[in-house]
């Protein structure tokens, strides 16, 4: 199958379950790129990951950058609209068809409901994040350091990560 | 459009799958405008962030290979791990009022770190689960 179907394949299903913002799509995305058809590394996958946390706009951009390693402007084009059209279609027919959905009940019971299941997503993208990534105490300290300055300070997701690459220039190279 | 119809439209967003500001920019936009609005909404969503996101990438083929970009970018890579450890820890609090929310998520976390199951059927078996179970409890409640 030609490269562009199989990534709006790929892009478009994760985009229809990216349930809690895309917060929960990580390991599947990773499991599909990397494992299943070797667009790029683990350790791109990572890199990717961090500019998509660093840019202003949803994390789940960066399918652009996977796009763009297997083909270029236009790759990265098709896997954007992979990811971004299926689920904002999903949003338009549901709007349009679901009058009852002043429904209270099933609106907290899909938020609430749902919502350990894609807080475990989360841990599992900690380790697949994780497996891309330098290992040895320099990059474990400066990780343990954001999460502690995360969960303390009220620094903004761009500048812990901004503050990590200097870390990085001094203790990583 | 009213204060109450965008809040309905944030919970909304929240709630269907995809970017929450997408899904709220989109839903806007049909609100406004019909199909149409939301069709242009999702376009003025997609183009800046596509744009920028080029950029990095465009930077990051060319610059790769220069050692202090390169040990920057491990840093980055090594931070982005700690903010979604963070991230992790800050959801698990929230959920910590009943138990059995940590039994879903220790069966999901381990279905796909440990087992590697599709997300699909985590979505189906686990997501399905959490709901009815939400379901019961207020159904007892009341």
């Amino acid at each position: 199958m030609n490269v562009y179907w199989r990534m709006i394949q790929v892009f478009s299903v994760l985009s229809v379950l990216g349930f809690g913002g895309g917060k929960g799509i990580i390991p599947q995305m990773h499991h599909d790129v990397v494992e299943q058809y070797h667009w790029i590394t683990s350790s791109q996958f990572s890199e990717f990951y961090t500019i998509g946390k660093l840019v202003p706009g949803p994390t789940t951009i960066f399918s652009a950058l996977i796009g763009f390693t297997v083909a270029g402007i236009s790759g990265a084009a098709v896997a954007l609209a992979a990811m971004f059209v299926p689920s904002s279609a999903l949003m338009m027919v549901t709007d349009k068809l679901w009058t009852k959905w002043q429904n209270v009940q099933w609106k907290d019971a899909i938020a609430k409901g749902l919502a350990p299941v894609i807080v475990g997503l989360v841990w599992s993208s900690v380790f697949t994040i994780g497996r891309g990534v330098a290992h040895g105490v320099g990059a474990y300290a400066i990780a343990a350091a954001v999460t502690v300055l995360m969960l303390r300070t009220k620094l903004s997701a761009p500048a812990l990560i901004l503050l990590s690459g200097a870390a990085g220039i001094a203790v990583l190279r | 459009m009213s204060e109450d119809e965008f809040m309905e439209g944030l919970e909304f967003a929240q709630i269907m799958p995809g970017p929450n500001i997408l899904n709220l920019a989109v839903f806007c936009g049909q609100r406004v405008r019909g199909i149409p609005g939301a069709i242009t909404a999702l376009v003025a969503v997609s183009i800046p962030a596509f744009a920028i996101v080029l950029i990095a990438g465009a930077l990051y083929f060319r610059f790769i290979g220069n050692p202090f970009v390169h040990a920057a970018l491990l840093g980055c890579a090594a931070g982005a791990v700690g903010l979604t450890l963070g991230n992790a820890i800050e959801l698990s609090v929230d959920l910590k009022k009943d138990w059995l929310n940590f039994v879903l998520l220790a069966a999901t976390t381990a279905a796909v770190t440990a087992f590697h199951v599709h997300l699909l059927y985590v979505l189906l078996v686990f997501g399905a689960l959490g709901i009815w179970r939400h379901r019961a409890q207020k159904a007892r409640a009341q």
